[in-house]
């Protein structure tokens, strides 16, 4: 991450413990995880704004994710190639199989 | 990985496709244009998860096609106990991963302990206020960040978050325990969280300087 990033950065409040913080986040991948209750109950979710808002950023790049769908198409060349590569392997196959390239 | 009902995009991906278990038994019996439909119903995800997982298009094509060839070769065994997608993109899955660890990609550092600050991996300051995420991600911005994850994370990544295996399967298939799979998702996902936070000419800027020539995928191709 670049110096540029990090000067953007604010000081935490002097409420905000940044003890508390390391340790929330230490349990956090279990946290987040499907079987565990509702995070946004959890107390230092509710008092720490910065964990808090880690979370939210890390719930919405998970969702994002979920709607990433299979979108790319390989090349129209490649079912010639698979055509040709199985055709080429048939000897070695069973013998009784009739290819399904022929 | 999740097959019933629920949210995940997932789900919708392993419906039953009409057609499909007809095309099954007749490319059994050795009807080309029956392999060649299943090929046409299946590509895009094969090759898309190829993609996403090598990060190159030369070798996921290649991928591709050695995961046709097996399923031609596998077609068989094929015992309708899980959707045929399932099937078909689990054994995609385990010849990926079985190519990563032919290059001798190191996939994921066994009992690495969470707070490990490796020089690829998500930074965490305690001391200092996160730069937060404005409103929802955008879906080219994050395919764009998940090519630059390092190999480890973008696996775990991908095969939870976007394809919706659960811990245990993406262990067994890793050979690590769920806890390490579990502490390279929340990686990945504070890794991703840094690279969306980044302003996108930076982020473009350090693709470019990154990433070997055609292995990036362009906003024309996220596009499509």
């Amino acid at each position: 991450m670049s110096d540029s990033l990090h000067t953007k950065k604010h000081a935490v409040p002097p409420s905000v413990d940044p003890a508390a913080c390391a340790e929330f986040q230490k349990h956090l991948p279990e946290l987040m995880d499907g079987d565990s209750p509702n995070i946004a109950t959890d107390p230092h979710v509710m008092g720490c704004a910065n964990c808090a808002a880690l979370v939210r950023d890390l719930e919405s790049i998970a969702q994002a994710a979920r709607e990433l769908l299979p979108v790319y198409d390989p090349s129209p060349d490649l079912w010639s190639q698979i055509q040709t590569a199985i055709k080429q392997e048939m000897p070695a196959t069973d013998e009784g199989k009739k290819s399904p390239i022929e | 990985m999740r097959e019933n009902t629920g949210p995940r995009g997932l789900i919708q991906r392993n419906k039953p496709i009409e057609g499909e278990l007809e095309a099954i038994e007749l490319a059994r019996a050795g009807d080309q244009d029956a392999f060649a439909i299943l090929y046409g119903l299946h590509r895009k995800r094969v090759y898309t998860l190829c993609l996403r997982m090598l990060g190159n298009v030369t070798e996921a094509e290649d991928m591709t096609q050695e995961a046709f060839l097996h399923l031609f070769r596998k077609l068989d065994s094929f015992r309708g106990e899980s959707a045929f997608s399932t099937w078909l993109h689990r054994m995609t899955v385990n010849l990926v991963l079985m190519q990563l660890r032919k290059k001798g990609l190191d996939l994921i550092s066994l009992d690495e302990p969470m707070d490990t600050q490796s020089e690829n991996g998500p930074r965490r300051d305690y001391g200092v206020f996160d730069m937060q995420l404005r409103g929802s991600v955008d879906r080219i911005a994050l395919e764009r960040a998940v090519t630059e994850l390092p190999p480890g994370y973008r696996i775990v990544f991908l095969l939870h978050d976007v394809e919706g295996y659960e811990h245990n399967e993406i262990a067994a298939m890793m050979g690590c325990s769920t806890g390490n799979s579990k502490s390279q998702l929340h990686k990945a996902r504070l890794k991703l969280r840094e690279l969306l936070q980044q302003p996108q000419s930076e982020f473009e800027n350090e693709q470019v300087e990154s990433t070997p020539a055609g292995q990036v995928l362009t906003s024309k191709e996220a596009e499509l």
